[in-house]
C-alpha cells in the first residue's frame, strides 16, 4: 500500500512542481500577476479552480460523515444551496464585476473601503474573512491530518501530517502565485471528482445498487431516508439559514470573489456558472453512496475510524491510494486559495510601493498558515458544523457587500457599525456568552434579516443625496 | 430577440428560480418523517431535492441566455 500510495504521491507531487514553474514563466510581473493571475481568466480554467476551492474536505470526508449520522436531508444542505449560490452567480456576480472595474480592484476589503469611502468597511472585511476563514483553513488541514492518522496509524503524528500539507501548499503557491493555484486546482478538481466517484460507486455496488441501498438503511435506522433526520438536525430554520451562508459566498469570501472578478469576460462568467451547477450535482452524489453505505455497515464507529474503513481499508489498494492523494488535493487547493486570498485582502488595504506590497503580501501568507497549523491542532473533528459556522459567519458582511455593490453613493456608515456589533454577537455566541436563539429564532438568522433590513435604510438614506463630483470622491479617498 | 424580451424573461426566470427555493422549503419536499412516494428506491425528500436542483440547473442555463448585458 505504502509503496503505491509514494508512487501516485509522487505523480501528483511532481505535476504540482511542473505548474508552478510553468506559472513562474509565464507570469505577469507585480502584484497584479502573482495575486490575480493576470485576471484573465476563461471559463474552463476558471470552472476548475472555482470548484477545487470550494469543494474541500468538507465535502469529500465531512460529507459522507454527515449522510451516515443525518440522512438524506444532508443533500438538501448542500447541494440545493449549491444551486442556489450558482444562480447567484449570474445574478449577482455580474454585478460584483461591474463594481470591481469601475472602482478598481485590489481586493473585496479594498474594493468595500472605496465603495463606503472608509477604511472601517476594509477592515471589517478583512477582519470578518480572517476570524471566520482561518478556522476554515484549520478544518481542512486537521480533516486530513486525521484521516492519515486513521489510515496510517503509528506512523508519523498528527501535527506531522498537518505541517506536511502546510509545506507542501506554502511551497507551490509562495512560488508561482494565484496562476500555479489555479493550474493545480484543474489538475486537483479532476483529480477529487475521480476519486470521490470511484469510491462512490464501489460503495453503491457493494450494497447492491440505489434501491438496495436505501432499502438497507431503512432497515438501520428509518429517519436517516426522511426529514429532519435522526437527530433533528434537518429544520426549516436550519436549511434556510444554510442556503443564505452558502449561497452568498461567492460576495462573502475572497478566494471566491476574486475568482468571479478575474474571469475574462462576462460569458467566461456565465459558462463557468453552469459548469460549476453540474459539477456540484457530480460531486455531492458520490459522498450520499459513501455516507449510506456507512450507515448501513459503521453506523457507530467514530467519524475517523468510518472515513479510513469506508475510504482506505475496504477498497483496492491503487483506488485508495488515488483517494488519499484526492482528498490530499482537495484539502490543500481550498485552504491555499483560503490563505492566498488573505494576504491579497492584506496587500489591499495598504498603500505604497507595489513590489514592498507584494513582499507583505508574501510575508502574510506565511503567517496566516502558520495560524491555521496551530488552529489545526486544536480544533474539533465536526467538519460540516465547522465549515458551516464559517460560512455563516461570513454571510453577515452580504448585506454590506450587497449595499455597496448595488448603489452608485457610498451607503450609511452605520451599516459597517451593525455589521461589526453582528458579528461580535454572533463570535459572542459561539463562545457560548450570548444565547443562539433569539426566542425561537436561530441568532445567525435573526442577525441575518436585521442587517439585511438595515442595508436597505442605509442604502435609501444615501439615494436621495446628491452624488458627489469626480474631484469630491477622489478628495475623500485621499482623506481616507 | 430584442432588449425587452429579453429583461422579461430574464425577470421570470429570476422568479422562478426564487419560488422552486421556497419550495424546497416547503412540506412539499420535506414532509417531516415521510419517506414514500419513492422513485427508483430513492426516499422522497431525495428525489424532489434532486429534482429541484436539476430545475436550478436549467433556470441557471437559461438565465445565461437571456441575462440583459448592460
Amino acid at each position: 500500500m505504502i509503496q503505491t500510495l509514494l508512487i501516485v504521491g509522487i505523480i501528483y507531487v511532481a505535476a504540482l512542481v511542473f505548474f508552478s514553474l510553468r506559472a513562474r514563466k509565464t507570469a505577469v510581473q507585480g502584484s497584479k500577476g502573482y495575486l490575480f493571475a493576470g485576471a484573465n481568466l476563461g471559463a474552463v480554467l476558471g470552472l476548475f479552480t472555482f470548484a477545487a476551492t470550494l469543494f474541500s474536505t468538507f465535502t469529500l470526508l465531512g460529507m459522507p460523515d454527515f449522510f451516515r449520522q443525518h440522512g438524506i436531508g444532508a443533500w438538501i444542505f448542500l447541494a440545493v444551496a449549491d444551486m442556489m449560490m450558482v444562480f447567484g452567480i449570474i445574478w449577482v456576480g455580474h454585478q460584483l464585476r461591474k463594481k470591481a472595474q469601475q472602482k478598481g480592484f485590489n481586493g473585496m476589503a479594498g474594493l468595500m473601503s472605496h465603495c463606503f469611502r472608509s477604511p472601517l468597511a476594509g477592515y471589517i472585511t478583512f477582519g470578518g474573512a480572517f476570524i471566520f476563514l482561518i478556522p476554515y483553513v484549520a478544518i481542512q488541514i486537521r480533516g486530513v491530518a486525521i484521516f492519515f492518522d486513521g489510515a496510517f496509524p503509528h506512523t508519523l503524528p498528527i501535527w506531522a501530517w498537518a505541517l506536511i500539507m502546510v509545506g507542501v501548499m506554502l511551497l507551490y503557491s509562495e512560488t508561482g502565485g494565484l496562476k500555479a493555484i489555479i493550474y493545480s486546482d484543474t489538475l486537483q478538481g479532476i483529480l477529487l471528482l475521480l476519486a470521490i466517484w470511484l469510491i462512490g460507486a464501489n460503495c453503491l455496488g457493494e450494497l447492491g445498487g440505489l434501491e438496495a441501498m436505501f432499502q438497507e438503511v431503512g432497515k438501520v435506522n428509518e429517519a436517516l431516508l426522511s426529514t429532519p433526520g435522526p437527530k433533528g438536525l434537518f429544520t426549516f430554520q436550519f436549511f434556510l439559514a444554510t442556503f443564505i451562508a452558502i449561497g452568498t459566498i461567492p460576495y462573502t469570501q475572497p478566494q471566491v470573489s476574486t475568482r468571479l472578478i478575474i474571469m475574462k469576460d462576462q460569458r467566461a462568467l456565465k459558462r463557468m456558472a453552469v459548469g460549476m451547477g453540474a459539477f456540484a450535482i457530480l460531486v455531492i452524489l458520490p459522498t450520499l453512496f459513501v455516507g449510506m453505505y456507512g450507515a448501513v455497515l459503521y453506523p457507530d464507529l467514530s467519524t475517523q475510524d468510518f472515513l479510513s474503513k469506508a475510504l482506505v481499508q475496504d477498497q483496492p489498494q491503487l483506488l485508495a491510494a488515488v483517494v488519499i492523494i484526492g482528498l490530499f488535493a482537495a484539502a490543500i487547493s481550498t485552504a491555499d486559495s483560503q490563505i492566498f486570498a488573505l494576504g491579497s485582502e492584506l496587500r489591499s488595504l495598504l498603500k505604497g510601493e507595489d513590489r514592498r506590497l507584494l513582499t507583505v503580501a508574501k510575508v502574510a501568507i506565511f503567517i496566516f498558515a502558520m495560524l491555521a497549523y496551530i488552529f489545526s491542532l486544536f480544533s474539533s473533528d465536526e467538519l460540516v458544523m465547522l465549515a458551516r459556522t464559517s460560512f455563516a459567519g461570513t454571510s453577515l458582511m452580504a448585506p454590506m457587500i450587497f449595499a455597496a455593490i448595488y448603489t452608485s453613493s457610498p451607503p450609511a456608515r452605520w451599516l459597517l457599525w451593525a455589521t461589526l456589533v453582528a458579528q461580535l454577537l454572533f463570535i459572542g455566541s459561539l463562545l457560548g456568552w450570548v444565547p443562539n436563539h433569539l426566542g425561537a429564532l436561530r441568532l445567525d438568522l435573526a442577525l441575518f434579516t436585521a442587517l439585511a433590513a438595515i442595508a436597505v435604510l442605509a442604502s435609501r438614506a444615501q439615494s436621495g443625496k446628491q452624488q458627489d463630483t469626480p474631484a469630491q470622491v477622489q478628495k475623500a479617498e485621499e482623506a481616507d | 430577440m430584442d432588449a425587452k424580451q429579453k429583461k422579461r424573461y430574464w425577470d421570470l426566470i429570476r422568479i422562478a428560480a426564487v419560488l422552486v427555493t421556497a419550495l424546497c422549503l416547503s412540506p412539499l419536499v420535506i414532509p417531516p418523517n415521510t419517506y414514500t412516494p419513492t422513485l427508483a428506491g430513492m426516499p422522497y425528500s431525495l428525489w424532489t431535492s434532486l429534482l429541484v436542483c436539476v430545475v436550478l440547473l436549467l433556470l441557471t442555463y437559461l438565465g445565461t441566455l437571456v441575462m440583459p448585458e448592460e
